[in-house]
């Protein structure tokens, strides 16, 4: 015997903050919730029967009716994020919601019918948030194309780096000179934004940047790589004399300490050196190299430097 | 030196799956396009994360320099084997997805393309997906929303830039590579797999359990 009836399906059906309706195998509605009447200002005595592309004209036919041919052959649930289609189902009630959608294939298990589920969630808030989010990634990063420098630390940003590290990557192979791309990365550095706040973090960010100013060889360039990631090539110097560098200033950033309001917070940073090589083809793969070592770094323990 | 190694058994045992799972896929693809789906598996292998970029690079169908489009997609499986799927193509086959789909120039613009290649994608990654993870888990996979994470870059950019794995990144991954390709309409795409190191000893422990069982 089951231990819910009908009626107490149906009162969770309709209570349930997400859209739900069941289509047949022929896009007719056969099952509509309370949310989506609150939505649309359609009853499910209005719906039901009719075909979904009637009940909302402004669905993209061609491409939905190839989503539902899919999930109806191979039985696998589909899925439209907001960030992919905003507004998929347009409702009558004049608000405006962001939608996740999910088109879930279910048989019933007498008849063995096709149906599709379809679900819709309210998003809109957490959409709006991360809208806002991207709008000031895409302001950043429209500053950083006018500008080679970042912002927070006064170092080179990514872009720049990259571009200079290419032209260096060519003179190498086409002179035989010596080259060198040191990554690192602070260790644990989500903690001292999770503990202090993001503040702080960006005063460790500015510390680091300026402890490594301090030290710069010749010949040599900085930048912050994205996040507590920060990149450095040397032109010139044997891995020997980099090394040494780069145990140096792993040292320093160690000794030294960022006060805050809860007491000096000591940070450390994991390193990884690569060499150019002429099998090395271009700036990617030197960077990928570098990364490798850091992460064998933090792999041992942190706080080191290791080589590729 | 890997540290999860599959034994001889269970790689040919995983493999045997895999290419039971494309089988099915390939029938259920080509009734989806009305057109016959080859789907080869040419590789299959633990790698270290490190020499990823190389081996996509290497397996790729297109060349190091060509432009072309990345889908991805996550998966997960209750979260006990978890992974993602990648669809690698070129401009030139991006062409043909509308014949692939029946459809002419008429019946979508351009700027809509992009919606009907991520739905392809997605079914391609679904099903192979799917017919895979059904060999051991009762439970369906639950699959992401695909998305395009690179159209203007090369084969080369794309390999050391866009599969990165986080933390895990530096792990050993299963690593899948599948040719697909319709004759026909001229498609051919790359599909990737890749579970993850947590997943792997699941994975192990799941092949290990058939095998003892059919011995």
């Amino acid at each position: 015997m089951s231990l819910v009836n009908l009626k107490l399906l149906t009162e969770m059906f309709n209570k349930i903050d997400i859209g739900m309706m069941l289509i047949n195998e022929d896009d007719k509605i056969c099952l509509w919730n309370s949310f989506l009447t609150r939505h649309s200002l359609k009853l499910q005595t209005d719906v039901s029967g009719q075909n979904l592309f009637d009940v909302f004209p402004s669905l993209p036919k061609l491409w939905l009716s190839m989503k539902f041919k899919g999930v109806r052959q191979l039985q696998n649930t589909s899925k439209v994020s907001w960030e992919q289609r905003p507004l998929l189902f347009e409702f009558d009630n004049g608000g405006t919601m962001m939608q996740n959608c999910s088109f879930i294939p279910v048989i019933d298990p007498e008849t063995k019918e096709n149906y599709i589920c379809i679900t819709i969630q309210d998003v809109s808030s957490h959409a709006k948030d991360k809208l806002e989010l991207k709008e000031i990634l895409l302001i950043n990063k429209s500053l950083e194309e006018i500008s080679n420098t970042d912002p927070l630390t006064g170092i080179f940003n990514r872009r720049y780096i990259c571009e200079a590290l290419e032209e260096q990557v060519l003179k190498a192979s086409e002179r035989n000179l010596k080259l060198a791309v040191l990554m690192f990365d602070l260790d644990y550095f989500k903690l001292v934004n999770d503990n202090y706040g993001h503040i702080v973090g960006d005063r460790v960010l500015k510390y680091v940047a300026d402890t490594v100013c301090g030290s710069m060889m010749k010949n040599s360039s900085f930048g912050r790589y994205g996040g507590e990631e920060f990149i450095l090539f040397f032109s010139g110097y044997s891995i020997r004399d980099v090394q040494d560098w780069a145990e140096k200033i792993r040292i320093k950033i160690s000794e030294g300490a960022v006060d805050s309001r809860e007491g000096d917070i000591h940070i450390t940073a994991s390193f990884g050196i690569a060499q150019y090589t002429p099998e090395i083809k271009d700036d990617l793969e030197i960077i990928h190299n570098a990364d490798v070592a850091m992460y064998r770094s933090k792999e041992k323990g942190r706080n080191r430097v290791t080589l590729y | 030196m890997n540290s999860i190694e599959f034994s001889h058994e269970e790689y040919d045992l995983l493999t045997e799956l895999i290419n039971v799972s494309m089988g099915k896929s390939a029938a259920e693809l080509a009734k989806l396009f009305n057109h016959f789906v080859k789907l080869k598996v040419p590789a299959l292998n633990i790698e270290s994360s490190e020499v990823l970029p190389e081996t996509i690079i290497k397996s790729s169908l297109f060349g190091e320099l060509e432009k072309v489009i990345v889908i991805q997609q996550k998966f997960h499986n209750d979260y006990s084997l978890k992974g993602e799927g990648a669809i690698i193509l070129n401009y030139k086959t991006r062409q043909t997805i509308l014949p692939l789909l029946e459809l002419t120039e008429d019946d979508i613009g351009s700027e809509e393309i992009n919606d009907f290649l991520l739905e392809l994608s997605g079914q391609l990654i679904s099903s192979c997906l799917s017919n895979l993870l059904m060999e051991f888990f009762k439970s369906p996979t639950t699959f992401e929303s695909p998305a395009i994470t690179s159209k203007e870059e090369n084969l080369r950019q794309v390999a050391y830039k866009s599969f990165e794995f986080g933390y895990q990144q530096y792990g050993d991954i299963l690593y899948s590579k599948i040719d697909f390709i319709i004759d026909v309409v001229n498609f051919q795409c790359d599909l990737f797999f890749f579970i993850d190191t947590e997943s792997l000893s699941h994975l192990q422990k799941i092949l290990q359990k058939i095998l003892e069982e059919s011995s």
